[in-house]
């Protein structure tokens, strides 16, 4: 049984819509399907809008969709009982892009560790709490955890410091997944790797699954080196698979356009760099997306057909799902750098 | 909807309001008429019977003409809506406002402790030497009272009042509300808009001043003297003023709102006299609220003053008098408009001490009189009028805010 | 246990005096206005509190004493009926300090959950609310409060603070609203919801030390509007309270004693008049200055490391 499940999901969000204006919609997330195993490492890889962070909020719960399913140990965590959410509950946590706005500002490092830990009986007074913080915060690398508990505020903790504590407080009540939602962007590119490395640990030794939330394709295959992918277009999965297999081969136009953004830090290839020539760089109002496959106002390749049909994800081999209906036309992307 | 469909209802609902209108406006004249007989009537008569009489006739006809406004205002909120959404929402937000005030009010009529119908009686008979039976029937006429009604029947009753916009009837001076609102209103308009346009310009400078020259001498005194007149209750300030310069000084009147000797009229003398009162009452005001102009223009004119474009047009080499007044000052001044009806509000709502004070003869000094005589129908119409003024106010204030800012858009 | 637990047991209370008491102190002290705030509404504490056991109240009248000039007998000379006007104004601290702080503690409350209701809920019921939020921020405070002083008969303290607060909380109440909202959303409250806290632990642990400083500072401007707000109420005599109180002082120095009219011949009966009015302001200066230096002590970020 999958740890976690996504079943035909969609979410539609209304915005505006005072006593008298009228409203719109938006289709955030449109008929997603995900599966995750115990231990897996999911990357959701898009660009910003595309409904990925709507995706993350509704596997953790705090977004119930409009339609679909999710199940969590093949229940639906919407239907299930209040001990079993509480089970769901902890055993899928979230870890946040800006780790400044995850803690509470006035609230102690303490504080933040501990309330959990004591609301759900993993520790039983303070001071069994104190020593499990401590232990959280030299697993994260927070050494000497004196330092770090002892009357500090968020605000006085170092960006790369503060996600640490972040992912100390998922990890405090023995989650079987975290979703992390871009967590290494906004902090400096020197630490990104070392943060990485620790969530690698993590899955490794604690094998706790991991979604890894992103806009950057570089930082997905360091990190879902052995996990999966799925690439997310207006709030569509377009592309999913094992993450070597996906991106060795991408089959849908909007990955292949996405893999001839990721800059190559070689000035050779760069200038033999064939550029993918997408119809217009503007991303269609959300509010009123395309009929047919999304991508096609954008896609160099569209046909007729892609205006009118919308494409679903189909299988090719290997796990390797592509929704598109010219993928058989598409030419092969060609890697610039040759150990991709 | 398709737009063709848009513009039939469009113009039928624009047609009825015209229609309802031109009837309002006609059988307004007729209520009118009423009025004065019942007027006349309730001065001298006696006659319970003929009171009753022409106020059944009254009540029917401005039941007729209060639905008839009430759909005029549908009507004319429908119509707004179809020509501007945002407009119409903040517009009934307004009504909405009102009719939640109005409500307040009624209730307090219902839950007030005693019997307002008592203690009309017992005025009556010390006053007019009417039997107490006589008394009490006269009264329950006087205020259109019906014990009988019910709870929800009182309140539509009352409110085809306010929609009539008829503000009940004095206690005290026998007459409607209305009539003492035409008779004050015009004072307390005087001192207030002086007042505010006087402490709004000079605010505005001395705002503008402290924020293009920082570290002068003027800063910490206008600081100073913003929280001096934040911690002084307006009334304070009048009193003072009052003891200096009316009472121990006598450069200025006691009381009153001109010289009773003068002919009243467009002349000279006359409003020489009616500013040489007002005098007092609009420094009290101007005193009160000119710091805190000041304060909120210079926080206003300094975020202004870190714009780029403000950067780019000292770049350019503009002289500094224009950067102020064309960039600065223009783009600093917008916030303040919605300031000046929650100024206006704070200004009328201290009227009734400070009028009173001065015993100046505005809707103020009606309103303390009406509070310490406990007339409680006077006191109830000039809280609602108050009210509806400051309402109004903020919904203008609130339009001319977003005509004038573009980036503003009428939406909520 | 380890060592370093026992030391955070130990040494407990002692931070939490650093951080609570001597702390906020430091900040108000270095902050010169803030400084000088507190120093006033202390001593008006001081005197609220210790003054009426210290100074003795002497109600007599005393015609040939009537504004008798300020002396050693007298600090603040004495009242038309020659009662000690000081002592008036010591023993009337209590009534007017308390009503204004009843009426403080009224309206935070009316606006804490009326704001917090607003902003936790959303939907139907946030529209409400503020509908009702807007009508009390619109329509100014005062007539409302003369309009319900003259319904009713105010005869004791506590209905007297009711009639205070009851239109006053509106901008209290957006405020809080406007925060709850923006907290909402913010990502602690969230992670705090997936980590299973429960929602009133939500509200009273995580929102609420966030929201303290704004209450606090609003508190003592709600604080300042109910004592303008009672004296005015007094002042026309719609309020008949203790005598001692300040706002029955102005109104007895201004109408019924004569003593303005008096103040033309009798310069020693500006004291009295004075008196009053300049208690009042002299406290409402202490809370302007004092709300100036709180919200740099309450919150921990604009705090040094």
């Amino acid at each position: 049984m999958a740890l976690m499940e996504l079943r035909d999901v969609s979410m539609t969000f209304e915005i505006g819509g005072g006593l008298f204006a009228p409203k719109r919609y938006v289709q955030a997330v449109v008929h997603a399907n995900l599966l995750i195993d115990e231990g897996d490492i999911l990357a959701l890889v898009g660009e910003s809008g595309c409904g990925k962070t709507t995706l993350g909020r509704i596997i953790t719960g705090l977004q119930k969709p409009t339609s679909g399913e999710v199940l969590f140990r093949g229940k639906n965590i919407w239907k299930i009982s209040r001990e079993e959410f509480r089970q769901y509950r902890l055993g899928v946590q979230i870890v946040h892009q800006d780790s400044f706005a995850a803690l509470n500002p006035v609230r102690t490092i303490f504080h933040t560790l501990s309330a959990p830990m004591l609301r759900h009986g993993i520790a039983k007074n303070r001071q069994e709490a104190w020593e499990k913080a401590a232990d959280l915060l030299r697993t994260m690398g927070l050494t000497p955890p004196e330092v770090f508990l002892d009357e500090k505020y968020p605000h006085q903790l170092s960006g790369g410091q503060r996600q640490r504590v972040v992912l100390a407080r998922a990890v405090s009540v023995q989650p079987r997944l975290i979703v992390a939602d871009e967590p290494v962007s906004m902090v400096d590119v020197s630490l990104r790797l070392a943060l990485l490395d620790l969530m690698a640990k993590l899955n490794r030794e604690l094998n706790i699954a991991f979604v890894y939330i992103t806009h950057d394709l570089a930082t997905a295959r360091y990190f879902a080196q052995k996990g999966k992918i799925a690439v997310m277009y207006l709030g569509q999965i377009v592309e999913t698979g094992p993450l070597g297999k996906v991106l060795n081969r991408p089959r849908h136009p909007y990955l292949q356009a996405l893999l001839t953004a990721v800059p190559v830090p070689d000035p050779e290839l760069t200038r033999k760099h064939f550029e993918l020539p997408l119809r217009t760089m503007d991303m269609p109002d959300p509010t009123s997306p395309p009929p047919g496959c999304r991508f096609h106002t954008r896609c160099p390749y569209y046909e007729p057909i892609c205006t009118t049909e919308v494409p679903v994800l189909k299988s090719i081999g290997n796990g390797h799902k592509v929704a598109c209906h010219l993928e058989h036309k598409i030419p092969e992307w060609q890697p610039l750098d040759a150990e991709v | 909807m398709t737009e063709r469909q848009k513009k039939l209802v469009a113009v039928v609902l624009g047609i009825t309001f015209l229609i309802g209108l031109f009837a309002r406006i006609s059988l307004s004249s007729d209520l009118a008429a009423i009025d004065a007989r019942l007027e006349e009537i309730r001065r001298v008569g006696h006659s319970s019977e003929e009171i009753a009489l022409l106020q059944e006739e009254y009540s029917e006809k401005g039941n007729v003409v209060s639905l008839i406004t009430l759909g005029l205002i549908v009507s004319g909120l429908a119509l707004l809506y179809f020509m501007n959404a945002g407009l119409a929402n903040r517009v009934g937000f307004a009504l909405l406002t009102v009719a939640l005030v109005a409500f307040i009010t009624y209730t307090l009529i219902r839950i007030m402790p005693g019997d307002p119908i008592q203690q009309l009686a017992t005025e009556l008979v010390r006053e007019r030497g009417l039997s107490y039976e006589d008394a009490v029937n006269m009264a329950y006429t006087l205020l259109d009272y019906d014990p009988e009604e019910s709870f929800l029947e009182g309140f539509a009753d009352y409110m085809a009042g306010v929609l009539r916009f008829e503000f009940g009837y004095s206690w005290v001076y026998h007459v409607s509300v209305n009539k003492i609102i035409a008779r004050a209103l015009p004072w307390t308009l005087l001192v207030l808009s002086i007042s505010l346009m006087l402490s709004f310009a000079i605010g505005i400078l001395l705002g503008m001043a402290i924020a293009w020259k920082r570290r002068t001498a003027l800063d910490p005194i206008i600081t100073f003297y913003a929280a001096f007149t934040g911690a002084t209750p307006d009334y304070v300030t009048a009193l003072v003023l009052l003891i200096v310069f009316a009472v121990n000084l006598r450069w200025f009147p006691l009381s009153g709102g001109y010289d009773p000797t003068l002919d009243i009229g467009f002349n000279w003398p006359f409003i020489a006299s009616v500013l040489y009162h007002a005098f007092l009452p609009i420094l009290a005001y101007t005193f009160e609220n000119t710091a805190a102009w000041a304060l909120a223009m210079k926080g206003s004119a300094v975020s202004t003053l870190g714009e780029d474009y403000v950067m780019a047009a000292r770049a350019r080499g503009l002289r500094d008098r224009r950067i102020m007044v064309s960039y600065v000052g223009r783009n600093a001044l917008l916030p303040m408009i919605t300031g000046l009806a929650i100024a206006l509000g704070s200004m009328l709502g201290g009227s009734t001490l400070i009028e009173n004070i001065y015993n100046y003869p505005g809707i103020g000094r009606f309103n303390a009189e009406a509070l310490v005589r406990r007339d409680l129908g006077m006191m109830q119409g000039l809280f609602l009028f108050q009210a509806m003024a400051v309402i109004f106010a903020n919904l203008m204030a609130d339009l001319l805010y977003t005509r004038l800012d573009p980036r503003i858009k009428l939406e909520d | 246990m380890t060592t370093t637990a026992k030391a955070v047991r130990r040494h407990g209370w002692r931070r939490w005096l650093q951080r609570n008491i001597v702390e906020p102190f430091l900040i108000i002290y270095r902050n010169r206005r803030a400084f000088i705030g507190f120093l006033i509404l202390l001593f008006f504490v001081l005197i609220t509190i210790f003054g009426p056991m210290v100074v003795p109240l002497e109600l007599r009248t005393d015609y040939a004493n009537r504004f008798a000039p300020i002396s050693l007998d007298h600090l603040l000379g004495t009242d038309y009926q020659g009662r000690d006007t000081f002592q008036l104004l010591v023993h009337g601290s209590r009534e007017t300090l308390g009503i204004a702080f009843l009426a403080g503690i009224f309206t935070t409350l009316i606006a804490v959950v009326v704001g917090m209701t607003a902003g936790l809920f959303g939907g139907w019921v946030d529209r409400i609310l503020m509908v009702l939020t807007n009508a009390v921020l619109t329509v100014p405070y005062l007539p409302v409060q003369l309009l319900l002083g003259a319904t009713f008969t105010l005869r004791d303290p506590i209905s007297l603070a009711l009639v205070l607060s009851i239109w006053a909380w509106g901008s209290l109440a957006r405020a809080v609203r406007s925060q709850v909202l923006s907290m909402k959303e913010r990502e602690f409250i969230e992670a705090a919801r997936v980590l299973g806290l429960s929602t009133t632990h939500i509200i009273f642990s995580e929102m609420m030390p966030n929201i303290m400083p704004f209450i606090a500072i609003n508190f003592l401007t709600i604080m300042r509007n109910a004592i303008t707000a009672s004296v005015a109420l007094m002042f026309l005599g719609l309020v008949p309270l203790d005598p001692t109180n300040w706002g029955m002082m102005l109104n007895d120095a201004t109408s019924r004693s004569g003593a303005v009219q008096i103040s033309v011949f009798n310069r020693n009966a500006l004291i009295y008049v004075a008196a009053p009015m300049g208690a009042i302001v002299l406290f409402q200066l202490g809370a302007v200055f004092l709300a100036h230096g709180l919200d740099e002590v309450l919150d921990p970020r604009l705090r040094g490391e």
